[in-house]
């Protein structure tokens, strides 16, 4: 693969309050991540060096052990992307991701299945997420299965302490019902159930509330979170929304285009945003008060393609604050706060 | 004010293989000129299925089965289909749920603007050019792509472009069905803006059909709460946020997070809506309402008006203001739901 990025991010901002620069605290480690999906030009088949398209494009952070990660960001910013490397559901293209002290790229076999059985994910559409032809007994049972955990009775009792866990009770009306019969939020509590049968440390959730009735997002919001404090869960949360990442996560990281714009605590970077795109989204973001006076919003809304090699800063056709030295230089992160960086050249 | 729409005891029924499902279960509501009204419920609770009776463009297997719906003096749901087709798209028109993939793949978009104006609208091909370039202006979209196809354009363009192709033959009412959902909050914020701009400018009644509290709180004077079949609160969107007299609205308040000031902890509505094949005796909301007394199992709470523009459907509304104390703890709501 051709077109490497001139200039990679140094630096690694830490996420997590419990002191994210010490290695030894950290659960995950990321370093100028890249992941360039190629792009076929012609029906033969044919690849020129430009035709990718740059879906994550050199980020760098860490995990630490116990605390919640937002990723928020516009769609086709790279977060799912970034979330299935982290899980290795997909292969970085450059750079890499240490959990745990394990590089995730050198897994295989035995290694990789007992990564798997440590790292779980909870999807956006439970409805597709999990088999409609299986009882959700039995969709609870399959990961003790996989991953040869108990035997026959000791399975169900797992499979109903987990439908309890998650507040589905009595637990034994739910184990023989099939997923259409349950409501979303019910469903998605039973996704949640799947992705804790294997006593994970480390849970992604991609948008897990946003197919969702807004009643019931918060029950199942409410659930996630006390079940990643009472087993100490690292957690990193995907959303299009700022409101809920706040509501979950310690730390927020703002991603555009492939790049991570803004990390640090949640309520620094969302109440004292210092990245012009982190400080649209939050001009943009609906609020639900009718006395609240949305801000005047200058910035086109037209995202630039992020096929093709990479120049300057992503954010730079939209900014009102760009400069000469945008075009050309991709900014790196730079400590604007405890914990707090911004990918931008406005602040060196 | 006259109402440009006012629909009065409106009945729609599904016919489906379990049974009759009455989806809008008497609806009585007004639309007024030059307004903005938003329609906030959550999937399944009639909101879609009063949009498309409005414009009777309902499923097959759907039937207005009671009610009116006076708009200029004559009563749609009693209009014959070819009276219909004289109203649809010139005084009532719709930009339908995921109109954004409505745009014919295979047609410019200045061809679709074209056939809509000269067919429907009558126009001459010139005149149709005219306008199909003000409709660009109008709701924002680069005049340059009329030359484009659909799939050249994002989704905010696509409906953008649905909105003016709605607008097309300047129509007094436009029903606007989750307009912004599958957008990004910036394409959402300025269509949002767009919206409210083209009501000022046009005098267009809009009825803005969501799911989202917050897009109404930024983009209606005023709004209607739907919950399984029926309006269970109306008023202006200030009294209706600071003042909700009806315990499902207080809920769908309590488990918005906002962003601005953020709750501590957000309450959810436990249980689910009731099935309206075989919908609860009394009020529809009591099996999860944390205020239901044994009149709210037995009794339909009919449509008040508390104040003036102000209507709830709660035996207890008269109480609202001690209940939306009540409803900040969520013990309450966790006790309803057993």
């Amino acid at each position: 693969m051709t077109g490497r990025a001139g200039a990679t991010a140094a630096g690694t901002p830490a996420a997590g309050h419990a002191g994210g620069s010490s290695a030894g605290a950290a659960l995950v480690e990321v370093d100028g991540l890249r992941k360039y999906f190629p792009l076929r030009r012609s029906v033969w088949g044919r690849r020129s060096g430009d035709d990718y398209l740059r879906g994550v494009d050199g980020v760098s952070f860490t995990i630490a052990r116990g605390s919640s990660l937002g990723i928020a960001g516009e769609s086709g910013c790279g977060k799912t992307t970034l979330a299935r490397m982290l899980l290795r559901l997909l292969t970085p293209t450059e750079g890499r991701i240490v959990f745990d002290g394990i590089n995730l790229n050198a897994l295989a076999g035995p290694a990789l299945l007992a990564f798997r059985r440590r790292a779980q994910m909870m999807f956006q559409n439970p409805y597709e997420a999990i088999n409609p032809r299986f009882t959700i007994g039995r969709a609870l049972g399959e990961p003790l299965v996989i991953h040869g955990i108990g035997t026959g009775d000791d399975r169900m009792e797992r499979v109903l302490a987990a439908l309890d866990q998650v507040h589905l009770s009595p637990a034994e009306t739910f184990v023989d019902a099939f997923p259409h019969q349950l409501s979303g939020g019910q469903l998605q509590r039973v996704g949640l159930a799947r992705a804790l049968m294997v006593d994970p440390v480390f849970l992604v959730a991609d948008e897990p509330v946003s197919m969702l009735d807004v009643s019931v997002r918060a029950g199942v919001l409410n659930l996630m979170k006390e079940i990643a404090r009472s087993r100490h869960l690292t957690t990193v949360y995907i959303s299009h929304d700022l409101a809920l990442v706040r509501y979950v996560c310690e730390t927020a990281m703002i991603m555009y285009l492939g790049t991570a714009c803004e990390i640090g605590p949640t309520t620094e970077v969302l109440t004292n945003a210092k990245h012009p795109y982190t400080q649209l989204l939050l001009a943009a973001a609906p609020v639900p008060d009718p006395t609240y006076a949305a801000p005047e919003i200058a910035a086109t809304e037209q995202v630039p393609t992020p096929i093709g090699p990479a120049a300057g800063c992503a954010f730079r056709d939209r900014c009102p604050h760009a400069m000469p030295v945008c075009t050309t230089v991709i900014p790196r992160p730079v400590a604007v706060g405890p914990n707090h960086y911004a990918a931008c050249h406005l602040y060196g | 004010m006259t109402p440009l729409l006012a629909l009065e005891d409106l009945r729609v029924e599904y016919s489906t293989r379990r049974g009759v499902r009455r989806a809008v279960d008497g609806v009585t509501l007004d639309v007024l000129p030059g307004e903005i009204l938003g329609l906030v419920g959550e999937s399944g609770c009639g909101k879609t299925t009063l949009g498309r009776a409005i414009i009777r463009v309902l499923p097959r297997n759907a039937r207005i089965t009671g009610g009116r719906m006076w708009f200029e003096g004559t009563d749609l749901a009693a209009l014959s289909e070819p009276a219909m087709r004289a109203i649809r798209w010139r005084k009532i028109a719709m930009v339908p749920q995921a109109s954004m993939d409505s745009l014919d793949p295979v047609y410019r978009l200045g061809d679709q603007f074209l056939e809509v104006l000269v067919v429907s609208g009558g126009l001459g091909r010139s005149a149709a050019r005219e306008r199909a370039l003000d409709l660009c202006d109008l709701v924002g979209l680069d005049r340059r792509r009329l030359q484009s196809f659909p799939h050249e354009l994002s989704g905010g363009m696509r409906q953008r472009a649905a909105i003016a192709m709605a607008l097309a033959l300047r129509p007094p009412l436009l029903l606007a069905d989750e307009p912004v959902t599958a957008l990004d909050v910036v394409v959402q914020h300025h269509i949002l803006r767009r919206l409210r701009a083209l009501t000022a400018e046009l005098g267009v009644s809009v009825v803005l059909i969501t799911h989202d509290i917050s897009v109404i709180a930024q983009t209606c004077a005023r709004m209607a709460v739907m919950y399984a079949g029926m309006i269970v609160e109306v008023g202006s969107t200030i009294d209706v946020f600071a003042a909700p007299r009806h315990p499902y609205t207080m809920g769908l308040e309590n488990s918005f997070p906002n962003l601005v000031r953020p709750q501590d902890t957000l309450i959810p509505i436990e249980g689910s809506p009731p099935d309206l094949i075989a919908p609860p005796p009394g009020c529809r909301f009591a099996p999860r309402c944390p205020f239901a007394v044994d009149r709210c199992t037995t009794e339909v709470p009919a449509l008040r008006e508390l104040a003036p523009g102000r209507w709830a459907a709660c035996h207890r509304a008269n109480e609202a203001a001690e209940l939306r104390v009540q409803s900040k703890d969520a013990r309450r709501w966790q006790v309803a739901a057993r």
